[in-house]
């Protein structure tokens, strides 16, 4: 037990591991988390300047911000943090740090997967509440007031959809992907990511064309179960069971992670 | 301590190492010899445990270094060549790092930092490379590792900062630990490192004590030349010839004559 798990040993690993991330990419992350400040601030400067006023924005804005944050920090926090691993110099430091295989793993997943969304959802919102309360009329209604957004979901789908738990499992197998490919390739990690994803979508969408295309997926019969389905049930398929392709795909991030991380060689 | 059987090693369809044995005791200070490219660093990336051995194995204190259980890296500090510019102070990186080594001294750290004129306040990404070098060498031996290997430790280093690091060394090294330097400059080591390994491509051609050499090898520093010298060099007062020891005279190894004799008479020299 104590060679793969040790719990002392894991929250010293932990403590050195959030250090540094913080080394690497604390202030990059803090820049990103306060983009409504930062946007905010040239939006009147630029307003003020040019047109003598500052335009009200509308109720999507804080909501494109928080995506526009989010798809920063899955592309860039892992090749920025963990990134240094593939590299000589970082890597055989990281890799004979006396903890194991998995502690560096379970750190890994904690960080990117628990406290980076958690920071970025603290430090993003406090900035958005307090500017939408200090400059109600030119900054706008802020994110806390877009929530509803499971009910907008409701009107056009008929279906009450858990939006923060779907964000968030699209949020993880994004980083974790991300995370996988920042530790195996050696340079261009976010590109290289990108064109892998592109080709497994590419792949994965003409299969699905080759199946209906073959009549194996009968698209009309599809539509038809669709239809004849109980609010529940539908309820059931969307919050339930289209999770499930998502859990596949972290099992597999995951195994991919530590596979790679328990083989890597300098 | 450490036990390395038939070990092979290629890198595609270039061999690098070939069935390579040898026995590495405890509380010595090894220099690894060698010319550029004959596997001196891959040596010691196996030894460390960065690399997988295709052939044969490697047990160091019963352990295989490539599973790298915690335990056995806390045993273990592996100094590469390049070090990392960490963005933190000195101070900041040994702190958080040296907790993973249960025989870590701060006194040592700090005590290293300063026979090497470094100032652990500075950030790291701010030193330069021979401070930076100096910065990671003071925590190996502060680590309390049983096990140190080094490559190349004092590439970059200054003339001040060689001769330092000579007494650091001697100062700082635990009685029971072993030590592998692995260098091609030889002068920056003399009069600390005994045994010495040199490698030549894919094979030992010598794994001996500085004793067992003087034994076997006569080294002269005087003026006049000898017949049937080995090697010869000339200096500016005189030469230094390597010769068979027939009479079993003592002498004062040269390393660097050493190391240009063994590599002119291979056959002579090859275990």
């Amino acid at each position: 037990m104590n060679k793969i798990f040790e719990p002392k040993r894991f929250v010293s690993y932990l403590g050195y591991d959030l250090r540094s991330a913080w080394n690497n990419y604390g202030v990059s992350f803090l820049i990103i988390a306060m983009l409504p400040l930062l946007v905010f601030v040239f939006n009147t400067i630029v307003g003020l300047v040019f047109e003598g006023v500052v335009d009200t924005r509308d109720n999507s804005y804080s909501g494109m911000l928080f995506a526009l944050a989010v798809f920063i920090l899955i592309v860039s926090f892992s090749a920025r943090t963990y990134g240094q691993i593939t590299d000589k110099k970082y890597g055989s430091s990281w890799v004979l740090l006396p903890a194991s295989v998995f502690e560096k793993f379970l750190s890994m997943l904690i960080i990117t997967c628990v406290v980076v969304p958690v920071g970025l959802v603290v430090v993003f919102g406090a900035t958005d509440l307090l500017l939408s309360k200090a400059f109600p009329a030119s900054y706008g209604p802020g994110l806390l007031n877009n929530m509803d957004l499971n009910l907008a979901l409701k009107d056009s789908i008929g279906v009450s959809v858990n939006f923060p738990a779907l964000i968030y499992v699209s949020y993880a197998v994004s980083m974790l992907a991300f995370t996988l490919g920042a530790v195996i390739f050696k340079k261009a990690k976010p590109a290289k990511t990108f064109l892998v994803l592109m080709g497994i979508s590419f792949l994965l969408s003409s299969l699905a064309m080759l199946l209906v295309s073959g009549g194996i997926l009968d698209s009309d019969r599809i539509e038809s179960i669709m239809e004849a389905m109980t609010e529940e049930r539908l309820q059931s398929l969307v919050n339930t069971w289209l999770n499930v392709p998502n859990l596949i795909c972290t099992i597999l991030l995951m195994c991919g992670l530590y596979f790679r991380l328990k083989t890597i060689k300098h | 301590m450490v036990n390395i059987d038939q070990l092979a090693f290629s890198y595609g369809s270039t061999p690098v190492l070939n069935n390579i044995t040898m026995r590495l005791a405890a509380g010595r200070i090894y220099g690894l010899l060698g010319e550029n490219g004959v596997g001196k660093t891959t040596l010691l990336t196996l030894l460390a445990g960065l690399k997988k051995p295709q052939q044969g194995t490697i047990e160091i204190n019963g352990e295989n270094p490539y599973e790298r259980h915690p335990d056995f890296l806390s045993t273990l500090y592996y100094l590469p060549d390049e070090v990392a510019p960490l963005n933190e102070t000195a101070r900041q990186f040994a702190t958080r790092t040296g907790i993973f080594w249960p025989g870590f001294s701060r006194d040592t750290f700090f005590g290293a930092m300063k026979e090497f004129d470094t100032d652990p306040a500075q950030k790291m990404n701010r030193m330069s490379a021979g401070q930076l070098k100096k910065t990671y060498i003071s925590f190996a031996l502060a680590s309390g590792a049983t096990l140190i290997l080094m490559d190349e430790p004092t590439n970059g280093l200054d003339i001040p900062s060689k001769s330092q690091f000579r007494s650091a060394i001697m100062k700082y090294t635990r009685e029971d630990a072993t030590i592998v330097i692995s260098t091609h400059q030889v002068r920056d080591l003399e009069n600390i490192i005994d045994p010495i390994i040199i490698l030549d491509r894919q094979r030992v051609l010598m794994n001996a004590s500085l004793e067992e050499i003087s034994r076997k090898l006569y080294f002269n520093y005087g003026t006049q030349l000898l017949e049937n010298s080995l090697y010869l060099e000339q200096t500016p007062t005189g030469y230094i010839q390597v010769c068979r020891n027939t009479t079993g005279e003592d002498s004062k190894v040269n390393i660097e004559a050493l190391f240009n004799a063994v590599y002119k008479h291979k056959d002579l020299f090859y275990e």
